[in-house]
């Protein structure tokens, strides 16, 4: 039993060792965000409209928005201006998503 | 291939006549043909510093004498610096307790000695391979011992893997702190998150696998040698143990210290477990990591919302 408890664990250290390297020199050092991408999807995702909206609008009127965002396939910030539900520069201040990864409760 | 003629206690047996290794190593070829796996050099090395440290106790408590010590710390030497290395020819896959591969590193020094001081393969007319190189160890306190500094060698540069990986994360964490994306949850859009903060928790779950795995290398730092075949200490000098562990504890810069108790340390193989365990976690924390980069580049233009799924029940977020 032991010499086979031994194997496995030296086994394991070993692979696991040579596998963490070689994650980090093949993988972790070339990794880059493709910044232009990040933008494009947070644009066109809906996903931050019911939680930024919700406080100003209600949540029925925020998730109404946002399925005719989605519908329509265009971005919310255009579905919510053209709505009128409040000034252009009050709208992209609120669906500014930076802030929103700071936690706690936005304005 | 020529051989010698060389007996134990089960009788005659036929050895290849340059082999470094004697009879029982013999027996354990023929007995276990099993998976063709040799042990791994790290394990074939803590064998070996256990051999050299217990030849320096047994020869400062007087049992051994100068001759005999100095050929076998010598011989222990020319293993540690890389040679011989292909004299150690058990199976992995054999008897319980690690007998046959404990004899191996036994006779190889022994034999070896035995050159050194001028004798022959096989004659051990010098250094007796259990009288000597052996004296006041037993399988039983040996091979959990050697297990223990094996993977305290191997796990302290898994350690410093983990802990270079994790800087490396955490680097690309502070490069994209800013960089703003939509989060996910169950693969879906969720609230914003930056990637500096997805990638920095990254760099904190491999920190934390390196220091449960570093929490599970301190139990193994605890030996039971001097316990000898009963975990008694019968036939070692009531030193002896004190003096193995301050040189391993030297040789590997590592807290070494003799066990609290000698029977739980040769009964239990809970560290090992206990190392298993943190080493399956570090793997399931890399595993789970990989498969998070290989959906971010993943596409790279189809693979998304090409589906859709009926509504089943909203999310909880508001």
């Amino acid at each position: 039993m032991m010499p086979g408890i031994n194997f496995a664990n030296c086994f394991s250290a070993t692979i696991l060792t040579n596998a963490v390297r070689v994650l980090r020199e093949k993988t972790i050092a070339g990794l880059e965000v493709d910044e232009d991408r990040a933008r494009e999807l947070m644009d066109a995702s809906p996903s931050l409209a019911v939680t930024a909206l919700s406080p100003h609008i209600g949540y029925a009127k925020a998730a109404a928005l946002v399925k005719q965002a989605l519908a329509e396939r265009r971005p919310l910030f255009d579905v919510a201006k053209d709505a009128k539900i409040m000034p252009e520069k009050d709208l992209r201040r609120v669906l500014d998503p930076l802030p929103m990864t700071k936690g706690g409760v936005q304005d | 291939m020529s051989s010698r003629r060389e007996r134990d206690t089960l009788g005659e047996i036929e050895v290849p006549a340059a082999a470094l290794w004697g009879a029982q190593t013999q027996r354990a070829i023929e007995n276990y043909p099993i998976s063709g796996y040799r042990a791994f050099p790290a394990f074939i090395r803590a064998f070996v510093r256990i051999k050299r440290a217990a030849a320096l106790a047994n020869g400062e408590a007087g049992r051994l004498d100068e001759r005999r010590k100095d050929a076998i710390l010598a011989a222990c030497d020319e293993v540690l610096a890389g040679k011989h290395m292909d004299q150690f020819v058990v199976d992995v896959f054999h008897s319980g307790a690690g007998v046959s591969f404990h004899m191996n590193v036994n006779e190889v020094l022994a034999n070896r000695a035995n050159q050194l001081l001028g004798g022959g393969l096989g004659t051990y007319e010098h250094v007796n391979p259990n009288d000597h190189v052996n004296m006041a160890q037993s399988t039983n306190d040996t091979t959990p011992t050697a297990m223990r500094l094996a993977l305290l060698e191997l796990t302290k540069t898994l350690c410093v893997e983990l802990d270079t990986l994790a800087d490396a994360i955490a680097e690309k964490a502070s490069r994209y702190a800013d960089t703003v994306k939509p989060g996910r949850t169950h693969l879906q859009d969720a609230v914003p998150i930056t990637f500096g903060q997805e990638f920095s928790g990254w760099a904190e779950r491999i920190r934390g696998a390196a220091a449960r795995l570093r929490a599970a290398r301190a139990e193994l730092c605890d030996l039971g040698i001097g316990g000898t075949a009963a975990g008694t200490g019968l036939n070692a000098d009531p030193q002896f143990r004190e003096r193995v562990c301050v040189y391993l504890a030297e040789w590997y810069g590592e807290p070494i210290k003799p066990a609290k108790n000698l029977f739980s340390a040769m009964q239990s193989m809970a560290p090992f477990v206990r190392i298993a365990s943190g080493m399956r976690t570090a793997a399931i924390e890399v595993s789970s990591i990989c498969n998070d980069i290989r959906l971010l580049v993943s596409g790279q233009v189809i693979g998304n919302d090409t589906a859709v799924a009926y509504g089943a029940q909203p999310a909880s977020s508001s």
